[in-house]
């Protein structure tokens, strides 16, 4: 690849804690993937879209927040180790002391059963949002094994309440190597 | 400052850390069980609590996991409990990043993407499913999320208006009865 086709990786990392600060103190109930997709790739022009797209998949398949796992991928191929570190700790710290603050005021109306009723609310509608991801992820997953696979897990987890770790450590290569048999068979 | 408590922090978020594919929602039903159940940190409340807050708080909603922290052991169980959680994938994440770009056409990726689904799935669910029974909200709750769930399926709305619907709802129920 020609070094013109690359995009310009002058980014100060000023402008990386920049907008890194407003994705994180703006992003409420998450989904902004496609805001830092407007930020980053069409209007500062940082990453070309594919790039975007590559380590919007690595930050899928690998654990941890795709938020948090995308900033330091970004930050990464902008400015190496330093980069990263500074979009991570430019969109996770203003929130976390945020929400310790907001933790502070709910103390305040703690005793007060109304408040609890509202946040039960909250919960059960956050319920509701999860539960459209995973049926979404569900419907591109159209496969009897890979179904039963995810009964299983939930089995295990919600109803026989075993330990997170131990039930991915055993369902992991079972449905790894059923995906493997599948597209090689496919 | 008891130190064994700042340890079962790391003991208990730097493992889940590493099995978290597709975020928060997929280790929901295990942060209940380790901070309920297993240490008896907070109560079934206390937990619904916190989830519902780092929902209609800005940033990401792992977030949860800081107030686990401070409820757990203040300011300083706040930063260990963060970075427990956030320093061992996003090492990995930064590794990944490095060699990423050599390995862009791998065809494996794909593979690994369809092989951790079903277990996604799987998490995403027990997760949905031991937030509602530890709100004890019974028939409401479940009635609830799958009201939101439908909404979202049907439409894009923005969720924090969804949430703040669910809280109005409730507060509506919770005068009423």
């Amino acid at each position: 690849m020609s070094p013109a086709a690359e995009p310009s990786r002058s980014v100060s990392l000023r402008e990386i804690a920049s907008v890194y600060f407003w994705i994180g103190v703006s992003s409420f109930g998450g989904g902004l993937i496609s805001w830092v997709h407007r930020e980053v790739v069409e209007r500062r022009k940082w990453l070309r879209d594919q790039e975007f797209l590559s380590g919007l998949a690595l930050s899928q398949i690998l654990p941890g927040p795709t938020m948090v796992n995308m900033t330091l991928y970004l930050g990464t191929q902008l400015r190496g180790a330093v980069g990263a570190l500074v979009g991570w700790a430019t969109l996770v710290l203003p929130p976390s002391v945020a929400i310790i603050g907001i933790y502070l005021v709910y103390l305040q109306f703690h005793g007060v059963g109304v408040v609890h009723f509202a946040l039960n609310g909250v919960a059960a509608t956050a319920v509701g949002l999860n539960i459209a991801t995973g049926i979404r992820v569900a419907q591109r997953t159209k496969n009897a094994p890979a179904l039963v696979i995810a009964a299983g897990v939930f089995v295990a987890v919600a109803v026989l309440h075993w330990p997170m770790l131990w039930v991915v450590a055993g369902a992991a290569p079972i449905s790894l190597a059923v995906a493997w048999r599948r597209t090689a068979h496919g | 400052m008891d130190e064994g408590v700042l340890l079962q922090l790391v003991a208990v978020f730097a493992p889940l850390s590493l099995v978290a594919f597709g975020g928060g929602p997929t280790i929901v039903a295990e942060l209940e069980r380790q901070t309920v159940a297993v240490h008896g940190w907070l109560t079934h409340q206390d937990f619904i609590d916190i989830f519902a807050i780092s929902r209609v708080a800005p940033g990401p909603g792992i977030l949860m996991i800081t107030l686990f922290g401070w409820k757990v052991a203040g300011w300083l169980g706040a930063v260990v409990a963060s970075l427990a959680f956030y320093i061992p994938s996003g090492l990995l994440v930064f590794g990944a990043s490095l060699l990423w770009r050599r390995h862009r056409a791998a065809s494996w990726r794909d593979k690994v993407e369809r092989g951790l689904a079903p277990i996604a799935i799987g998490l995403i669910f027990a997760g949905a499913y031991s937030v509602l029974n530890a709100t004890q909200g019974g028939v409401l709750a479940f009635a609830t999320a799958g009201l939101a769930a439908a909404v979202l399926m049907w439409r894009r709305v923005n969720p924090l208006l969804l949430l703040t619907c669910g809280a109005a709802a409730y507060a509506l129920a919770y005068k009423l009865t």
